[in-house]
């Protein structure tokens, strides 16, 4: 299964893509002010669709149908999977960090 | 258009073609919608090279097209010798031009990416080691620069100076090597290379000689260095092969003789 770190440059934007995903599909410039509201984050053009043509090519999100200028995206079937996977990881990593500070 | 979306489409150009064809109606549509600001702009010519790199790893395919590569070629050198003049000529104070005359090597390095190409095809086999060497050089030299300048700044010692500016000129000896190689593959070459590798090699090895061994002669054991007209020497050969090597490299990028078509 693919790793999101594996992405180098692009690794926390593909998974901060990926979350705005999750609920249903968006096309660039939807994604771009979730992403905004969402994390507080705003992601650069050029590292937007950098990030997306990554996710692209690992087949962890496809393009539907659509107008060239705006085509939506959404998660697949893989990119699903690969998510939960990390968001737990992540939750996990955070709950223990969060547990050790309390206990000092 | 205003500028900075003149400047998105122009940074749009830099995108390998296959990338653009995928990506950049999306991409202008976004930028239609969020007009881009300064960190936008960053951001897009970032992105470009990324992908320019992703593209030659990936595929195997050049880092720039045929027109690029020769405007770097072109334009590397003659920036080089515009600062260099700039800084002997222009009646700056001695620190001003010195540091013009030393970042002028940054613009002139440039030139090694249209060069390995010229490497590749006139002498294969040397291509490799000829572009790391120059590589390794050229990152070195503005990075030693700062460290030299920052150790000055901060009043530290002066002999951690003394040895950031030895280590400085120790790395960009491996520039001096290039220029040395890259005399030496243009000599093997047509016209008009034979006339740049000769250029190239008189540069190469005053080069080393004037900011190589001599300065870390007078650094480091001055009593050995009995006499300053080899400086001298060194020094006027290098201002004279310098502007020709840079001169005669840029037109066989404007002008390639055929045997060395940049494909």
């Amino acid at each position: 299964m693919a790793r999101l770190d594996s992405f180098g440059r692009y690794g926390e934007a593909t998974l901060l893509i990926m979350t705005s995903l999750a609920d249903g599909p968006k096309h660039g410039y939807a994604i771009m002010q979730d992403v905004e509201a969402l994390h507080d984050t705003r992601l650069g053009p050029g590292t937007l669709y950098g990030a997306i043509g990554r996710l692209e090519q690992a087949g962890l999100i496809e393009a539907l149908a659509g107008e060239k200028r705006r085509r939506p995206y959404r998660l697949t079937v893989e990119g699903r999977q690969v998510l939960a996977t990390t968001l737990r990881d992540l939750q996990q990593l955070a709950s223990t960090g969060l547990s050790r500070l309390a206990g000092q | 258009m205003n500028l900075r979306e003149r400047t998105s489409e122009w940074l749009l150009g830099l995108y390998p073609a296959a990338w653009r064809d995928r990506f950049g109606d999306e991409l202008r549509e976004l930028l239609e919608n969020r007009p881009p600001t300064i960190a936008d702009l960053i951001d897009l010519l970032l992105a470009a090279l990324h992908e320019r790199w992703h593209q030659t790893r990936t595929t195997g395919e050049p880092l720039m097209s045929r027109q690029t590569l020769r405007w770097v070629g072109l334009l590397g050198p003659i920036l080089h010798l515009t600062m260099v003049a700039a800084g002997l000529f222009l009646g700056l104070d001695e620190e001003s031009s010195e540091a013009l005359v030393l970042l002028s090597m940054t613009p002139y390095l440039l030139s090694i990416v249209p060069l390995h190409r010229l490497y590749e095809q006139a002498w294969p086999r040397m291509s490799r080691a000829a572009t790391k060497t120059g590589a390794a050089g050229t990152l070195a030299w503005p990075v030693m620069f700062a460290v030299a300048l920052a150790l000055d700044g901060l009043r530290v010692p002066e002999q951690w100076q003394v040895a950031a500016m030895g280590a400085m000129l120790g790395f960009t000896q491996m520039t001096s090597v290039w220029l040395v190689l890259g005399g030496l593959v243009l000599l093997r070459a047509g016209r008009p290379a034979p006339f740049a590798g000769a250029a190239g090699l008189l540069a190469g090895l005053s080069w080393l000689w004037v900011f190589g061994v001599n300065l870390a002669v007078h650094s480091y054991a001055p009593h050995l260095v009995s006499n300053s007209a080899v400086y001298g020497i060194g020094l006027a050969v290098w201002l004279i092969a310098d502007p020709l090597w840079a001169m005669v490299v840029a037109a066989a990028f404007v002008w390639p003789p055929p045997e060395l078509a940049l494909a």
